[in-house]
């Protein structure tokens, strides 16, 4: 027991004895030597030296020192595990004085200050091989940490490093770093960003009119950031943080909050799910001319006429679910006197922080009115075609990378779900010149998991004169379900003395079609009624310009009687069959001398090919066979037969 | 040096002008004749003045439109540059297919199916509109071998000729059952089942599904019909839907054959009578050489067996040909079936006929009268290939027997049993230039049997057999063989043999040779030395208003000293 007493006795003599050396002759181990010791025994320091080594304590008060010095021309070289370091040190000068009381311990008087100037440094960042982050579990106190730069540990601190070259593999850049602190106020600038710091928050800044770099020469104008500003409250409880910038016309606010007592790996969480903002274009035009160069600034026609805002509201939400989940609200709002789009985005976003991976997303598009026009298209031959087609690939590698994360996204597909919707009269309108009524539709689509899942469109009822005869769409309905895709629709001809149906149903790809009519026509003379406006006119067979336009406009499996009508302003000529493509098409006539076809595949039409109209109701008829006769006596043709047809 | 540099400028100045054919202000492309843009084109590249929503087409936008124009004309990798807010267009070489490669290569019919698709597009410009077709004939030729879902993708690498389709979904399905959407319509699920030539246990195949599309529309019983077809599970869902059209149908006109001068035609048809899509007809059609009135029941009665019909028909008909005149009435009724096995249609009938007319030919102008009661049977069979198509079939081959039998007992001057067989064969003999070369051979063997004492004369033109005409012996005018008056025959052998050339010169045309040769006897079961040859040459249209066909042909008689004439022919419609 005495033995024990004496060592804990002898132990805090010695402490205590330490203590107090280092206080009042701290000289002991702070001097050029030690130091030099210290410095050559380190090993991640390779190099350093200096020019001169100053330090002075003195004596002011039993329970006071003051500790001073400088440090002139100081280099050193160091590799440390992420970096390497070769920088000097013009001056580092200190002037502490410390202080003992019995109620705050040991603490540094308000005029203590160190300051250090530095005219070029050299940092390499070193890549960092496989490190693993142990997951932290212990929280910490934001509050008390950023206390602890206002402790009176800390003196005044004045630093001014100019010229720091760091380099990471290809990357290279420099910057400068100036540290203004007093013991109420901070100010760190680097570079041309700004923070300046209270006891209670941070405010991050940067200049007006800052010019942002460059990321790519070919789109990007210089960008000037007019005003960009992050500010945190750091409170006992809470941390309040908020944004606001305003860069090429375009408006964005937003703040969010973290607890101040907080396990960091779970910051980014309270930081999303806490978040609430606005991104907000009030002229897109303008937002564009301002920040892209020249073609890229505008947007493609038809957009382009119009001119609009576009706002992205923003919204944490963690008490849903056990993720944070980001609601984003995009609201969009053309127009022009022709055209609108006016519509609106809800998201929503699901993060899983510790996969880095989002969870699900969730999109609602919600039109409330899209009134567009379609480019101009002839009305005699099939459209141009509109898109590249991706299966002519001019990079093989890029596409073979393409392929390989397409095959990536089907094994795991991104968890996009989107639902489409545009119900009501005028919500969606199409604007084409193949049709004096605008076309109205109504849209229901899903997908999930990236994948359509279904789709539902639907034309709305309208009136319009093709081919010169007034027509009445009374349903026109495409559904789709996974990839199939099936129409119904009914088409009316309003003729002087006949209203004549056309019934189309069964696959998108190769839909059948059935014609009626009200008095009830034969099939043929329904055709006649409907097509052959006027006596038929010589055909020149070898009218070469016929030949190529008919080359150029058989048309790929669409349904022949729907390419007749929406694509032809000629009355036709003759319905026709092609025994080796398989294909039905129409004879058009353009003038006297020329001629056209266009067609589609044989929706099951019993003796087409073989029938051409005179018209006023009358076919020649040229079949060769009737449905089931298969093997009649050989021995005669079958001639030419001038038809008419009742179904009834 | 001055002269150095003038030269440079100058060569500086021709290039540019030469690359500034200017499509529209900011827009340059080199070859700009050649390459003929529509002015839909030049709108969505240069602006719509008229309209002010595509008034301006920015640059980046107009290259995008441009690349989708020139490779809708095979310019597939184009250069395209936007130099000062300019699109300067350089449209490249037309790229040709050379080859088509199906992957994946392990794929059993892939090596087939290249072979049969690459000669249809070799050094065709590669555009997308090709690459649909062979993508969809990819898809066509796996869709009739068990792969119902089957997809093709395919691809071509701007620096290749070689265009690769990668064919995914290949697992192979059986038919199923059928769910029928029958709708609004009056029809029993089991009338359709007559018309399916495929079984719910058989392998998939597209092709039978077109079949049995037809075989409905054909049939008159709906307007059109189509099959939906559902991928999602491991077995094929299949449903059937219709557009039923009205049942009823009315025809009448007028016209002309080459070998029957002016025709007049009525006819009415039922074609969805009761709820097993019977069918109801009656016909008159008259020509100066023929005159029939025909009504025809087709009658499908029993549920349990709906390829089981009774089929009766009332004729009465006047025939009157270059030899001979003959005017009868015919009235039958039998029973007919129907079988589809895996390649081929097969039908049986059987039934007896009365028959009562009266005939007179160049041999004997005197009318000689007759009647009869008969019992007749037949089997008839053709392959899918050969029924799916319309007219003028290219592929598959058909056959038929057929036998009556008239006992003196029933009415009939003297027993008398006809038997006939016959049969076609047509198939793509190899690909030649765009089109294939078909061969086609055409047989038929008819005779009547007859006791050694009854002559010719006494027996009525409609038992006997003559030769001659577009559909029959080509070289010679219709019914006109053997030369004996109008007598004809009582034995006929007869074959056909062609060879076609499709896309000839054109697609829509067809060159063919063909050597038809005939004999005839004057007894049962005989036939004599001399011979009937045409051998000829022709071209078919297939025009819009149907097939029309032209030859010039020999007719050669061998015997008993040759004799050779000839014969051109136009006509419109008609069968190999």
């Amino acid at each position: 027991m005495k033995i024990a007493f004496k060592f804990i006795l002898t132990l805090s003599l010695a402490l205590v004895s330490v203590v107090a050396t280092i206080f009042y002759r701290p000289d002991v181990l702070v001097n050029e030597k030690a130091i030099n010791f210290i410095l050559e025994r380190l090993s991640p320091i390779k190099y350093h030296s200096w020019k001169k080594f100053k330090f002075n304590h003195e004596y002011v008060n039993w329970n006071r020192r003051r500790l001073s010095g400088e440090i002139s021309e100081f280099c050193i070289k160091a590799e440390l595990e992420a970096a390497k370091i070769d920088t000097c040190f013009e001056v580092i000068e200190f002037d502490l004085l410390v202080q003992w009381r019995g109620d705050e311990g040991i603490s540094l008087d308000n005029d203590s200050y160190i300051r250090v100037i530095s005219k070029s440094s050299k940092v390499e960042l070193l890549a960092k091989e496989g490190t693993s982050k142990k997951p932290d579990s212990e929280p910490i106190n934001l509050y008390e940490y950023y206390q602890l730069g206002w402790s009176s540990l800390i003196p005044k601190i004045s630093l001014d490093l100019e010229n720091i070259a760091v380099k990471q593999q290809a990357n290279s850049y420099s910057f400068n770093i100036l540290v203004e602190k007093t013991n109420a106020k901070a100010l760190v600038k680097f570079n041309e960003l700004e923070l300046e710091a209270t006891k209670q928050m941070a405010r991050l800044s940067l200049p007006t009119t800052y010019q942002l770099p460059n990321l790519s020469n070919d789109f990007l104008q210089p960008l000037k950031v007019d005003t960009a500003q992050i500010q945190a409250i750091v409170g006992k409880e809470v941390v309040e943080i908020s944004a606001n910038a305003k860069l090429a016309d375009v408006k964005i606010n937003a703040s969010t909050q973290i607890k101040s007592k907080i396990i960091p790996s779970q910051a980014l969480e309270q930081l999303l799910g806490n978040l609430n903002g606005a991104i907000l274009i009030a002229d897109v035009k303008k937002s564009l001319k301002l920040a892209l160069k020249e073609p890229f600034n505008e947007l493609p026609a038809p957009f382009n006429e119009m001119s609009g805002s576009v706002r992205l509201n923003l919204k944490g939400n963690t008490s849903a679910s056990d993720i944070p989940i980001i609601q984003a609200d995009l609201l969009v709002d053309f127009s022009s006197k022709q055209q609108q789009l006016d519509f609106n985005l809800k998201s929503y976003a699901g993060f899983d922080l510790a996969k880095k991976k989002i969870k699900m997303v969730n999109v609602n598009l919600d039109v409330k009115q899209i009134s567009l026009f379609l480019p101009r298209l002839p009305k005699r031959s099939l459209p141009p075609q509109l898109l590249p087609d991706g299966r002519i690939v001019e990079n093989e590698i890029k596409f073979k990378n393409k392929l390989a994360q397409k095959q990536e996204e089907i094994e795991d597909p991104f968890p996009l779900d989107v639902n489409i919707t545009a119900k009501g009269e005028d919500v969606l309108i199409i604007h084409t010149n193949l049709l004096d009524s605008p076309i109205r539709l109504n849209v229901d689509a899903k997908i999930e998991k990236s994948n359509m899942k279904s789709a539902f469109i639907k034309v709305l009822p309208f009136e319009t004169e093709i081919f010169k005869r007034q027509i009445k769409l009374n349903l026109l309905e495409i559904t789709k379900e996974g990839e199939d895709g099936y129409i119904n629709a009914l088409v009316e001809f309003v003729l002087p003395e006949y209203n004549v149906f056309l019934k189309l149903e069964g696959p998108l790809s190769s839909p059948r079609y059935a014609l009626s009519s009200r008095p009830a026509l034969s099939q043929g003379d329904i055709i006649s009624v409907l097509l052959f406006g006027r006596p038929l006119e010589g055909v020149d067979p070898g009218d070469q310009e016929a030949v190529a336009r008919t080359n150029e406009l058989i048309s790929q499996g669409v349904l022949s009687l729907s390419v007749l009508y929406f694509l032809s302003g000629s009355p036709i000529q003759a319905i026709t069959y092609d025994p080796n493509s398989k294909q039905v098409g129409a004879q058009i006539g353009l003038s006297r001398k020329s001629s056209l076809n266009v067609g589609g595949s044989s929706g099951g039409v019993n003796t087409v090919g073989v029938r051409y109209s005179l018209g006023g109701g009358w076919f020649i008829d040229t079949s060769a066979r009737e449905s089931e006769e298969i093997e009649k006596e050989l021995g005669t043709d079958y001639g030419v037969m001038l038809e008419r047809i009742l179904a009834y | 040096m001055p002269f150095l540099l003038w030269t440079v400028l100058f060569i500086l100045f021709l290039s540019d002008a030469i690359y500034s054919e200017e499509l529209c202000e900011g827009v340059q492309v080199k070859d700009l004749d050649e390459l003929n843009f529509s002015e839909t084109e030049k709108r969505l590249v240069c602006g719509d003045e008229k309209l002010s929503a595509w008034a301006k087409i920015p640059a980046y936008q107009a290259k995008f439109h441009i690349k989708s124009f020139l490779q809708s004309r095979g310019y597939l990798s184009p250069n395209v540059q936007i130099t000062n807010n300019t699109l300067k267009v350089d449209p490249g070489k037309i790229h040709t297919l050379k080859n088509i490669r199906l992957m994946p290569s392990e794929l059993i019919e892939a090596k087939r199916i290249e072979e049969g698709m690459i000669p249809l597009y070799r050094d065709l410009p590669i555009t997308p509109k090709l690459l649909d077709q062979v993508e969809s004939g990819i898809v066509e030729q796996l869709r009739e071998n068990s792969y119902a879902c089957a997809k093709a993708q395919a691809l071509i690498f701007t620096n290749g000729e070689e265009v690769i389709v990668q064919a995914a979904k290949l697992d192979r399905y059986k038919f199923g059952e059928v769910e029928l959407e029958l709708d609004e319509a009056d029809v029993l699920p089991e009338a359709m089942k007559r018309f399916y030539p495929f079984e719910a246990e058989q392998g998939f195949n597209s092709k039978l599904l077109a079949l049995a599309e037809k075989r409905v529309v054909r049939s008159g019983v709906a307007q059109a019909t189509f099959f939906i077809e559902g991928c999602k599970n491991a077995k094929l869902s299949l449903s059937q839907g219709f557009i039923w059209g009205p049942p009823r149908v009315l025809r009448f006109g007028v016209g002309a054959s080459t070998e029957l001068g002016p025709m007049l035609r009525a006819s009415w048809s039922n074609n969805r009578y009761k709820n097993m899509a019977s069918k109801l007809s009656a016909k008159i059609e008259a020509s100066f050489r023929q005159q029939v009135l025909e009504l025809k029941s087709d009658y499908y009665h029993w549920e349990g067996h709906p390829r089981r019909s009774v089929l009766t028909e009332l004729e009465i008909s006047r025939e009157n040909q270059n030899d001979f005149e003959e005017v009868k009435l015919e009235l039958g009724s039998g029973l007919k079936w129907g079988l589809d096995s895996v390649r081929r249609f097969w039908s049986w009938s059987v039934g007896p006929k009365f028959t009562q007319g009266f005939y007179n030919s160049d041999f004997e102008e005197d009318s000689k009268s007759f009647e009869a009661i008969s019992i007749s049977a037949g089997v008839k069979t053709l392959s899918h290939d050969y029924e799916l198509y319309d007219f003028h079939p290219q592929q598959g081959s058909s056959f038929f027997a057929q036998v009556e039998h008239r006992p003196r007992e029933l009415g009939f001057d003297n027993t008398l049993s006809r038997l006939g067989s016959g049969g076609t064969i047509v198939g793509k003999l190899f690909s030649s230039g765009r089109g294939v070369v078909v061969g086609a051979v055409r047989f038929l063997a008819q005779t009547g049997l007859v006791d050694d004492t009854v002559d010719l004369e006494d027996l009525p033109p409609s038992v006997k057999y003559y030769g001659g005409g577009s559909n029959d012996l080509r070289g010679f005018q219709l019914k006109s063989r053997p030369k004996n008056d109008g007598l004809g025959a009582l034995s006929k052998l007869l074959v056909k043999t062609e060879l076609r050339k499709t896309h000839f010169f054109n697609p829509a045309l067809e060159g063919f040779l063909f050597y038809d040769s005939a004999r005839f006897g004057e007894r049962s079961l005989e036939i004599s030395n001399q011979t009937y040859h045409s051998p000829g040459v022709g071209i078919r249209w297939m025009s819009p208003i149907g097939l029309a066909q032209f030859y010039y042909s020999q007719a050669i008689t061998t015997s008993p000293t040759e004799q050779s004439d000839e014969l051109f022919y136009a006509g419109l419609g008609g069968e190999f």
